[in-house]
């Protein structure tokens, strides 16, 4: 974790043998189909650039009583090995249902992933059974959730919940797991950990909550360690604890990382990428650098200049983004963005404006945005 | 988890002495009394008067109710004005068919109500939730002593699979003991399944929108595994209270079932006794049952400390 760390980008083929091979199957079903199949997942797996995640064009719907909604509608990104993204935006803009997409955690009903390929390790996750689907949970992929305090099971002890993961996913004997639930609550800090295991959640504070969450998470050093607001619901000292605990135990295991936070300077420090999420979609994508000191898209100058930074006078006031997130169900034609925006031109009222590339490897979703910049919203105007 | 096992040992005695109390007014608040039905329709107030004294029920009330927890205290539950029978005779002789019936309907409901509530909410909002939600509103509406009726039409009049009415004990003939409590018991089960069902399917329903719902779900563990270790545990607090109210209910249920099928058990002598205003035996047998259903209840209350470790404290 953490930027200019470079990326094992290319060392990745080949991939780690454990998902390749066709999950537990009695020999004699290996009809033509299924090799067929294989054939297929190894030469997509060869044909793409090797990212350990491919996102494309994931739609997820919410039917309601008043309508549908698109919570996220039209979502592509990659995440290299070891590479850490944040994912960014206010409330509702579909970070948190792009990242339970993937784990394919969302309600059904009401939620459906009704469009869109997960490729992870070079197989579509959207494609395989629930059974297989659940040897990924917790093992390939694993998740943190908001809120430490409700997140855990409170009937059963902390060192039950470590161990269930081990010994679904390594097969280990209730001893085994035993030892290594205690290794493990070591490893994310929690003092006297052989006493603490026997603990229940209520008698853990909020931030050795999310400690355990991480042990949890990392028990079976997954590929994948997926953030959602791990740290909002917990106290400033804690969250920067508990965030250098990750950083150090992803890199340490070369997890990457997905950050999901509206928390734009815990993406500042920690993510080497970006993607700012508005209405469902990808609005502006880059190095965490690049966005913060040379944004393109409005929303991205309107996230940064309403946080207080320390690099700017003190008397000059914070401008807070107008207006309120529309309606999901009911999106207007053109660019969802532009009621709220300085920017605005007529053409934003027609044509949605596409994600494209502003210089390489940043690009961002605007009509205008070769005249964005940040803090001169008063010389757009 | 001593001190609140002990604290909710204590907290019976209060309990049943406020129980006593009512019990003794009730009874005595109730309009009429047992001179008036002794001395019957010809009686002149002089005779009733001499009948209540020979009763005692001319004393003062407080009098009375002292003697009452006196008597109680030593073990002498009293005997029956009319028959002169005594209060634990009476009792022993009935106790067993009561037993039976609330204790194979209690656990018939338990059987029936949690797997079904247990379906219902997990595939909630299908057909077989439906169908498990019809029968909970069913055996929670419709009246015991009419369901009652309809079955001994139907099995035992028409079917002629059981007997009609009666109760012989197990320690006679087992399967005439099987046959006779057969439909008393399905009909406690019913009723009583109904509010377990309800209360089980409402709560794993809350459950399963936790939080650490969803986190059991994202370490890839199977749906049995998420219902039955994390759900069901979770869920269990609401679901074993009304377990302690099944007591209650199986108590009433037993006055409306041994009447329905003319079973010689505690529930229809509280029906004949409180007719009669035969008050030593409604004061002794209320009593009784409200012991037992305070001690099931603190059943339930120490069983809370067992499933959740939050109560602990």
């Amino acid at each position: 974790m953490g930027r200019g760390k470079p990326h094992p980008n290319r060392q990745q083929l080949p991939h780690s043998p454990r998902l390749l091979e066709p999950l537990p199957e009695k020999p004699d079903t290996h009809d033509h189909t299924q090799q067929h199949n294989r054939t297929h997942m190894v030469s997509t797996l060869q044909s793409d650039s090797g990212h350990l995640l491919e996102v494309h064009d994931l739609q997820t719907h919410f039917t309601t009583s008043d309508g549908v909604v698109k919570a996220v509608d039209g979502v592509s990104f990659h995440l290299d090995q070891g590479e850490v993204l944040g994912l960014v935006g206010e409330s509702g803009c579909g970070k948190s249902v792009s990242a339970l997409s993937i784990m394919r955690l969302i309600p059904n009903p009401p939620g459906e992933i009704v469009e869109g390929k997960v490729i992870f390790e070079g197989q579509d996750l959207l494609k395989v059974s629930e059974a297989q689907m659940r040897q990924v949970r917790g093992s390939r992929i694993s998740m943190i959730f908001q809120e430490p305090m409700t997140s855990l099971t409170p009937v059963l002890s902390i060192g039950r919940q470590l161990r269930e993961s081990l010994e679904l996913h390594l097969n280990m004997t209730r001893q085994q797991a035993e030892g290594r639930a205690v290794e493990l609550l070591d490893m994310v800090g929690i003092p006297d950990a052989a006493r603490r295991v026997t603990d229940y959640p209520h008698q853990l504070s909020g931030g050795q909550r999310q400690r355990v969450m991480i042990a949890i998470a990392m028990s079976c050093t997954p590929k994948l360690l997926i953030a959602d607001e791990a740290t909002t619901a917990l106290d400033v000292t804690i969250q920067a604890q508990i965030l250098e605990l990750m950083k150090d135990l992803t890199q340490q295991f070369g997890t990457a990382v997905i950050i999901i936070t509206h928390n734009l300077g815990v993406v500042a420090r920690y993510a080497d990428r970006v993607n700012v999420m508005y209405a469902g979609k990808i609005r502006e994508t880059g190095r965490a650098d690049e966005i913060y000191e040379n944004p393109k898209h409005p929303y991205t100058v309107g996230l940064l200049s309403s946080v207080p930074r320390l690099d700017v006078p003190a008397d000059q006031k914070l401008e807070p983004i107008r207006g309120d997130v529309p309606n999901l169900m009911d999106l207007p034609e053109g660019c969802t963005f532009r009621d709220r925006c300085d920017w605005a031109v007529d053409r934003c009222a027609e044509d949605d404006p596409p994600l494209e590339e502003v210089t390489p490897g940043h690009s961002a979703a605007c009509w205008e945005k070769h005249r964005v910049r940040a803090h001169a919203k008063a010389a757009a105007k | 988890m001593t001190a609140y096992i002990i604290k909710r040992v204590l907290a019976v005695i209060p309990i049943l002495i406020f129980v006593g109390v009512v019990t003794f007014s009730l009874v005595h608040i109730a309009p009429g009394d047992a001179a008036n039905i002794m001395a019957g329709d010809y009686a002149g107030p002089d005779d009733v008067k001499l009948i209540r004294k020979e009763l005692g029920l001319d004393k003062p009330v407080m009098q009375q109710f002292v003697e009452w927890v006196g008597r109680t205290i030593r073990g002498d539950l009293g005997s029956s004005i009319f028959s002169g029978i005594s209060v634990i005779d009476l009792v022993r002789t009935r106790i067993g068919a009561t037993l039976s019936l609330t204790i194979t309907g209690g656990i018939l409901a338990v059987l029936l109500g949690i797997p079904l509530g247990v379906i219902a909410a997990w595939k909630a909002g299908s057909f077989i939730d439906r169908f498990v939600q019809i029968w909970a509103a069913a055996g929670i509406s419709i009246p015991g002593f009419w369901l009652g009726f309809i079955m001994i039409w139907a099995f035992s009049v028409n079917l002629r699979w059981f007997p009609v009415i009666g109760y012989v004990p197990p320690t006679e003939s087992i399967t005439d003991w099987i046959r006779h409590i057969t439909l008393p018991t399905i009909l406690l089960g019913i009723n009583g399944s109904a509010i377990i069902v309800r209360m089980t399917r409402a709560a794993l329903l809350e459950v399963f929108r936790e939080d650490y719902i969803r986190t059991a779900r994202s370490k890839g563990l199977a749906e049995s595994a998420i219902l039955f270790r994390h759900a069901l545990r979770s869920g269990a607090i609401p679901i074993i209270t009304v377990i302690g109210f099944l007591a209650a209910a199986l108590i009433t249920g037993t006055v409306v079932t041994e009447t329905v099928f003319t079973i010689p058990g505690l529930g229809r002598l509280v029906a004949e006794t409180v007719q009669t205003r035969d008050f030593p035996i409604v004061q002794s047998l209320l009593m009784l049952l409200a012991t037992v259903y305070v001690f099931v209840n603190l059943i339930v209350d120490i069983s809370y400390v067992v499933l959740d470790p939050r109560v602990r404290l």
